[in-house]
Parts: structure tokens; C-alpha cells; sequence
């Protein structure tokens, strides 16, 4: 039995089925993106230990591939296992040591961000301030109320896989209890138009009552996000507060309920920052000559932003600019230029989208390829000064 | 020979077991983050700094009109200037007036928005012309696009149609729409006409005629001496001020005072308008005559309602406590609504407070 699982596993064999497996799921897994969407197929496809599917108008899974998690991980115990079972501690092999080493940083690298690296965005106006970023992939309905500092607020936030999950949401924060009664996944809203909308409302308290809401199909290409809409009714110590929906383009709603005065919005997931950043002005350049009939916006020469950071913490007021290729890194954080455009309603105003990325492993794709290169560089000049050596003494 | 070596190896990978576990365990973990309600102290956001002066500032713009017989002005909402509810013969018509300041996008995109409404299909540009009739806006000459649904929309058995007179006067773009069963707008259709020439644009935000007409918002509180026990609190959008009472427990009412232009469709529009807060039917002409009581209030003509219904959200008992109390060229309206107990101890202390009040045109 151990005899058969170490051979397995120490298999060269496996080692090729594995890398055999991982070009066809790169390659089935970029082709699934044009029906799936960027975001989906990265999941359903890499982030997976299997790549399920399901009969049309069934509900169970047929897992037929494969996952990113399942290969990496199988190719990652087997070249341990089979470092471990072929080492030889000799000079001559140091290496080939060298390069397994780096390739086990490189794959434990990529799980490592996998799992602690996060991508947000912060969008702004000139002269805007920000101190949090959004992850536009993810929704959350927050209720806020007043904390004990007046310049502070309480914030409880139910993050989307739950309202998605439905049934009751309970937390010992709230007065009352969330009970969900459906969920889209992409809608649109609109203001109900008197004698037009004859339908019953979507709910019976809030700004629902007032509002027409539109089912949409999910949005799937990468520049597109879902606006998702939950409907729920909250209930009190006193019983029912109504039916209520949540949507992205609704103002905030009032709840009154526990002796407290509640704010209820749907929004995209926030990350705070420990410090602020104001966008004081945005630079779009585009190459002299290049805007044409066709391509009225001209080819880009430079997007930059400059900010103005402020971290109280630190006593710390400075300015610096973001351009293409040339981010900032601040506080464990890294800032790229994202994009780039005009207030709607101000045209004079430019607005820009910086993509915050904390990705702590981000050192470990460039000390991986390095150790393998030095491995690599090791056991070639090990061969050839071997080689000259014997041709010298022949 | 073959089961030594295959011992040792068995015995180094055992050693690097642990490692192994590990390591799986991690990639399994990245599979399944577990997703939970976070709850964290946030600072307060700063509102964002003012957009241009066409947007958010200065006067709101509003129109000057004759009121068609017939017609009941009602309360315009926070987008429109003016609103009427036209009797039709399938439930009520509905009339707005609403400027839009700096107003850029294009009118095929707005037909085409209206069409949307009565489930008619977009048109393009070269039709557009076709469309429109020339109308007179005030001094203006403006363009008319009556659209009629080709389904019944309404109660599944009628007709919509929506007629909408659109003007560019100056940055402001004017929008007078009439909406309702294709029948009754139709007949009503040359009366909207005549109250489209009727109707004079007014940008000031000075003098006295434009205190009374000012959007609420720009209203100043009068002298009034505040009950010691209410706690007044932030008030909401077109609420001039707003106090909250409480009794035992979580019992409370809001008390909410407002201030309009005009009589806004008069006491029993109004009446009727706080019966449908606390789900309670529309009265008859008739009934209000038990229902409204006078009020000794300072300039004389107020009247005071008292009504008990329910909460529309959470079906409690409700009352609501209101005052209507004519001023000059504006009326005030005082409201207490909430818990039974509550209202019902707090009602002398309202009445006093409406009486204690000193509206600009009374003194």
C-alpha cells in the first residue's frame, strides 16, 4: 500500500500528466472566458478542485475536470515527494536542488497570493477625498448607525454570498432580523410612472414602494459589474418593519428600529485605509495627430494622477504622481493608474480609478524565477567546468 | 535491496509529511473563504464638494401658470416644480412641470425614454421630426410629442398615452408631461395646450413673490417656543423642521412641519393625502365635514385633523395629529404621527406649539 502511494507520488509520470492537465485547463479555461466572463471562469476553472458541470434544468454537478487547485497542489506534493525520495545530498546535484527549491517557491508563491492578495479599486473626482477602496466584484448591504464618537459611524456589513444564500440573517449588532425573499444578481431601477407601472410595488416600506425594478442578465465582460438587488423584510422586537428593497442606485434609506435611527444601502465591499487619499488633478495626454473620425479620443501617451496623501498617523502630507508604469506603493499597498474620464454631469472635471492591490507574496514570482535561474546557471557551469576538466586531462 | 531503499524512502517522505499536510491544507483553504457579516467604526464620509453652479446651487427654477378648472395642484415631490392630479374617467391623471438646469443629453434619448414608458419602440433621429407638433410654451414656441401605448397598460384593459411639451429656455430645459389613460388625455389634450400658454418661466430668488415661491428648503424656522421634551433632529428633504416625542419604552411620534407655495390642492386634497399615509380610505367631501375641526391659530382659517390608522410598513396602531393653517400665499402644515399614547399625551403640547408659531405673513 505505502510502497504503491510513494510511487505515485513520486511518479515522473504524474509529474507530466500534471503539466499535460494544467496546458489544456489554461487553454479550456481562456476559451471558457468568452461565454463565462473573466471573473467567472477564473473560478469556476482555476480557483476549483473541480471543474463541474451540470445537465441543463438539473441541479446536480458532474465534476469532468480537473481544477487549478487540484493540479497545483498534486504537482506540488509530487515534486516534493519525489525531491525527497530521489535527494542526494553531492555538490554535484546542488543545482538541481537549487531549481526544485524554486520552483516550489514559485508554485507556494501563487497559492499564497491566491489566498492573502486583494485587489480594490478607488474612483474619484478632482478634488475628491477618499480613505477606502471598493471591490467591485463583491456587493455587501451595510446598516450604519451613529457609533459613540460623533465623527464616527457604526457600520454592519452582510456580504453578498449571504443575501445570495437567502433565508434569515441574524447579528447580535442588529434590532432586527433580515429575512430574505429574493435576490438578482444584476437589476436595474427606475422610478415607477404614475398610471404606466400598474403592478403592486416590489415592496411595502422604503423607497421600493416607489420604484419599478428591472431583472437583468448577469454582466460578464470584464468593464462590466452586476448592480445586484435584494429584496428582504426586517423584522423588529415589535414584529414586521416591511418589505425593503437594496439596490446600488438608491440612496440611502432610513430604518428606525431599536431606539436607533439606521441607514440601509447596497454597495460595493469597502476597504478602509488608515490614511486619506484627494485626487487633485488628472493628466490625459493622448499622441499630437492621432485622433481620428474613427478613434475621436486619440491614441494614450499618459494617464497620470496626482494625489495628495494624508496619514495622520504618521504626521504625513505629501503629493505624488501615478502614471502607467509607475505606481505607488504606500502602507503594504500597491496604487496603479486604472482609468481615466470626465464627470458626468461636470465635463470640466476629471475623474480617475486607481486599482489598490495588497499582495504580500509579491516578492516571491521574482525570488522563485531568480533561484531557478541560479540553479539553472549552477548545474550548467558544474557540467562544463566538469566537461573542460576532462577534455584538459584527455 | 528494493524493500530498504523503499523503507527510506518511506521514512524521509513520513518526515515530510507534516509539510505536505500542510501545504494541502492551505490549498484547500484558498477554496473556501468563509464568508461572514463584518462590523467596523468607520469616520464619517465629507459630502463631496459642490459641483458647478448649475447643478446645485443657487434658485431652483419654477413656473408661473393659470390652474385649468378641474385641476387639483398637489405636492410637486423634489425633482418637480408643480404637479396636478386631473380627474379622468380611468382613476386620476397626472401633470408635471420639471426644469431641468444644464440638462445635456439629447431630446431623441428623452423621447425615446417616454416611448419606453408606454412600451413603444425607440425611434431614430430622422424620425423625430415627424413626430413632434409645434405647440406654444408661454412666449416660446415649443414641440409636443403625444405617444399612445399599442397594448391596454392600464388595468390590463386601457390605453396609456403621454403627451410631453418640451421648451429650451436659457441652460434650463422644461419638461410639461400629462400622463394617464389614452382616452382622458385625450380629452384633455387642448386644455393642456391652453395651459401650456399659460405658463411663464421665473429664474429670480429675490423680493417677497419669490419668499412665498422659494423652494422649502430656503425657508427660515419662525418663532415658535418648542415643547421641552421633543428633541428636534435633522429634518429630511422638503420637511422644514422635524422633532421627535417620546413616551414609555420605544413609544415615540415625529412631528414634521412644512411650509408650500399656494394652498397645494387645498384641506381635503390634503387630508386625503395623510389618511393614505396611515392606510386609511379617501373621505368624501361629506365625511371631511366630521372630520376636520377649526383651529385657533394666529391669521385665522386653520384647521385641525385627528385620525388613527396604522403604520403602512409595520401595521401598528398610528395616529396622526395634523394642522393645515393658511399664510397669506402659502400654507404651513404641522404633522404628529406616530405611537397612540404618545400622540395623544403630546397633543395639547402641539397645539400650543402651532399657536406659539410666528409665520412671516401673521405676525
Amino acid at each position: 500500500m505505502v510502497k504503491s502511494i510513494v510511487k505515485v507520488f513520486t511518479s515522473l509520470r504524474l509529474t507530466v500528466v500534471c503539466l499535460s492537465l494544467g496546458i489544456l485547463l489554461v487553454f479550456f479555461g481562456t476559451l471558457a472566458q468568452v461565454n463565462e466572463g473573466l471573473y467567472n471562469a477564473q473560478d469556476r476553472w482555476f480557483r476549483s478542485f473541480f471543474v463541474y458541470w451540470s445537465p441543463p434544468g438539473s441541479n446536480f454537478r458532474i465534476p469532468m475536470f480537473p481544477g487549478g487547485y487540484l493540479i497545483g497542489t498534486v504537482l506540488l506534493i509530487n515534486l516534493i515527494a519525489a525531491h525527497i525520495a530521489r535527494f542526494q545530498l553531492t555538490w554535484k546535484k546542488l543545482g538541481i536542488h537549487i531549481t526544485h527549491a524554486g520552483i516550489i517557491l514559485l508554485l507556494a508563491g501563487q497559492l499564497a497570493t491566491d489566498i492573502l492578495s486583494k485587489e480594490t479599486q478607488m474612483s474619484f473626482a478632482e478634488g475628491e477625498t477618499k480613505n477606502f477602496s471598493v471591490d467591485p466584484q463583491s456587493t455587501e448591504l451595510v446598516l450604519i448607525t451613529d457609533s459613540a464618537t460623533p465623527d464616527q459611524e457604526k457600520v454592519v456589513a452582510i456580504p453578498e454570498g449571504m443575501l445570495v444564500r437567502g433565508g434569515e440573517i441574524r447579528h447580535p449588532e442588529l434590532p432586527f432580523t433580515v429575512n430574505m425573499k429574493a435576490w438578482h444578481i444584476n437589476a436595474d431601477v427606475r422610478q415607477r410612472a404614475p398610471m404606466v407601472d400598474t403592478n403592486p410595488p416590489p415592496t411595502t416600506a422604503g423607497h421600493g414602494r416607489n420604484i419599478t425594478l428591472i431583472p437583468l442578465t448577469e454582466a460578464k465582460k470584464m468593464n462590466e459589474y452586476n448592480v445586484p438587488a435584494a429584496i428582504f423584510e426586517l423584522t423588529g422586537a415589535d414584529g414586521s418593519l416591511g418589505t425593503w428593497l437594496a439596490h446600488g442606485k438608491l440612496r440611502d434609506q432610513e430604518i428606525i428600529a431599536g431606539g436607533k435611527t439606521w441607514r440601509m444601502t447596497m454597495r460595493f465591499e469597502r476597504v478602509y485605509h488608515p490614511f486619506s487619499v484627494e485626487l487633485l488633478k488628472t493628466t490625459h495626454e493622448v499622441y499630437r495627430g492621432t485622433d481620428s473620425a474613427s478613434n475621436p479620443g486619440g491614441i494614450p501617451k499618459n494617464f497620470q494622477s496626482r494625489v495628495k496623501i494624508e496619514n495622520p498617523r504618521r504626521r504625513e502630507s505629501r503629493e505624488v504622481d501615478i502614471y502607467m508604469n509607475n505606481p505607488l506603493r504606500y502602507e503594504g499597498l500597491t496604487f496603479f493608474q486604472h482609468q481615466m474620464g470626465r464627470d458626468e454631469l461636470d465635463q470640466a472635471r476629471g475623474t480617475s480609478t486607481l486599482q489598490v492591490v495588497r499582495n504580500p507574496s509579491w516578492v516571491a514570482p521574482y525570488a522563485g524565477c531568480a533561484v531557478v535561474g541560479g540553479g539553472m546557471v549552477i548545474q550548467f557551469m558544474m557540467h562544463l567546468v566538469g566537461f573542460i576538466g576532462k577534455r584538459r586531462a584527455s | 535491496m528494493y524493500l530498504r531503499q523503499l523503507s527510506r524512502h518511506a521514512a524521509s517522505i513520513s518526515r515530510w509529511a507534516p509539510a505536505i499536510v500542510v501545504l494541502a491544507l492551505l490549498s484547500a483553504l484558498a477554496g473556501c473563504k468563509k464568508e461572514e457579516i463584518r462590523v467596523y467604526v468607520a469616520p464619517k464620509e465629507k459630502p463631496a464638494p459642490t459641483r458647478t453652479a448649475a447643478h446645485d446651487s443657487g434658485p431652483r427654477p419654477h413656473a408661473h401658470y393659470t390652474v385649468p378648472g378641474g385641476w387639483t395642484e398637489v405636492e410637486p415631490g423634489a425633482m418637480r416644480s408643480a404637479r396636478f392630479s386631473v380627474p379622468g374617467s380611468v382613476g386620476n391623471l397626472d401633470v408635471s412641470i420639471l426644469p431641468l438646469p444644464g440638462v445635456t443629453a439629447g431630446q431623441l434619448d428623452i423621447v425615446n425614454l417616454w416611448r419606453e414608458q408606454v412600451r413603444l419602440e425607440a425611434v431614430s433621429e430622422s424620425d423625430l421630426g415627424g413626430l413632434a407638433e409645434k405647440v406654444r410654451i408661454g412666449e416660446k414656441e415649443g414641440e409636443l410629442f403625444d405617444m399612445v401605448s399599442n397594448d391596454p397598460m392600464i388595468e390590463d384593459k386601457h390605453k396609456a398615452r403621454i403627451l410631453v411639451a418640451m421648451v429650451k429656455d436659457g441652460d434650463t430645459s422644461w419638461f410639461i408631461k400629462m400622463t394617464g389613460e389614452d382616452e382622458s388625455v385625450r380629452q384633455q389634450k387642448p386644455v393642456f395646450t391652453d395651459f401650456l400658454r399659460s405658463i411663464s418661466f421665473d429664474y429670480s430668488a429675490h423680493g417677497t413673490e419669490v419668499a412665498k415661491t422659494a423652494a422649502p428648503g430656503a425657508e427660515v424656522k419662525p418663532a415658535w417656543a418648542v415643547p421641552k421634551n421633543w428633541k428636534e433632529v435633522e429634518p429630511t428633504q422638503m420637511v422644514l423642521a422635524k422633532f421627535i416625542a417620546s413616551g414609555q419604552g420605544d413609544a415615540k411620534a415625529e412631528i414634521t412641519v412644512s411650509v408650500f407655495p399656494g394652498d397645494v390642492g387645498g384641506v381635503h386634497a390634503n387630508v386625503n393625502r395623510w389618511r393614505g399615509q396611515i392606510g386609511l380610505p379617501a373621505a368624501s367631501d361629506s365625511e371631511m365635514k366630521s372630520i376636520i375641526q377649526p383651529l385657533d391659530a394666529p391669521g385665522g382659517g386653520a384647521i385641525l385633523v385627528d385620525m388613527s390608522g396604522e403604520n403602512l410598513g409595520t401595521k401598528a396602531r398610528t395616529r396622526l395629529i395634523g394642522a393645515i393653517v393658511p399664510d397669506g400665499g402659502r400654507t404651513w402644515f404641522y404633522k404628529m404621527m406616530g405611537a397612540d399614547a404618545v400622540a395623544e399625551a403630546e397633543k395639547p403640547a402641539l397645539i400650543r406649539f402651532i399657536q406659539s408659531a410666528k409665520h412671516s405673513n401673521n405676525g
